[in-house]
């Protein structure tokens, strides 16, 4: 990665990127930047160093967002997903892996639609069915 | 927003983890719908992701290790994804409540695009 000067160019070029974005929405970093790094590093590497940023990024930035932070909220979702872990496992180990990210897939792009759709029905931006 | 419904979508997280390596995305849309603020969106979403990917950091390093090209390699990257976030920062403050929906939009159809292309080639989990 680092001996080959236009591969290393565009991994410098999308970690600033995907930081950026990772700042701004607070999420995307490990989707851009898992793409761009298998492109001149093998999938375990790519993953190892998408952690390692992604952490590092998080320890640095998270001082400045304190005050946002619902730390409630941030304790329920953490334990839910310690909870949820094994679950994962257990259909991991039964179900056809390719068939659980299609579905996966074909569910999130449907939510984005919902959202978007949700989005334009009024000024009051996301309003939805989660009273 | 619930306590409820806040375990349930941390186990939907969880679970996801597991099976596509995806932590933020359930818990991302979760938040949308359930019209939290911009800034606890991304707080909240940055200090999980600091929770879960420091675990995961862990353990990794504790059960198969990890190179020390790849330290290396974070070592070198790690400025300038640290230049990206000091541009983000005040982008992010300024950012409006329309402009994040359609950000966070763009890149969750861009997500299950990526999942769903990944699940026709190599396993590429995360």
């Amino acid at each position: 990665m680092w001996s080959r000067n236009s591969v290393s160019l565009t991994g410098l070029a999308a970690t600033a990127t995907g930081a950026l974005l990772y700042t701004l929405t607070g999420f995307g970093f490990a989707v851009l930047l898992t793409l761009a790094f298998l492109l001149f590093v093998d999938p375990p590497q790519a993953v190892q160093l998408v952690i390692i940023i992604s952490t590092a990024l998080s320890i640095t930035t998270l001082p400045g967002l304190w005050r946002a932070i619902a730390p409630a909220l941030l304790v329920r979702l953490t334990l839910g997903s310690i909870a949820g872990l094994p679950l994962g496992l257990i259909v991991l180990r039964d179900a056809d892996p390719a068939v659980v990210r299609r579905l996966i897939g074909a569910t999130i792009l449907a939510l984005a639609a919902v959202i978007c759709w949700v989005r334009r029905r009024g000024p009051d931006n996301l309003r939805l069915c989660l009273p | 927003m619930r306590p409820g419904r806040d375990l349930a979508v941390g186990a939907i997280s969880g679970t996801a983890t597991v099976l596509v390596g995806m932590a933020g995305r359930p818990v991302l849309i979760y938040l949308l719908l359930a019209r939290a603020p911009a800034p606890t969106v991304r707080a909240t979403l940055l200090s999980f992701f600091g929770i879960v990917y420091a675990a995961a950091l862990l353990s990794r390093a504790v059960a198969v290790g990890i190179a020390a090209s790849t330290w290396i390699g974070a070592g070198v990257l790690i400025p300038f994804a640290a230049l990206g976030a000091i541009a983000g920062r005040p982008l992010g403050d300024r950012l409006g409540v329309r402009a994040f929906a359609m950000l966070a939009i763009v890149l969750l159809a861009a997500a299950g695009l990526y999942t769903l292309a990944a699940s026709t080639g190599p396993a590429t989990r995360q």
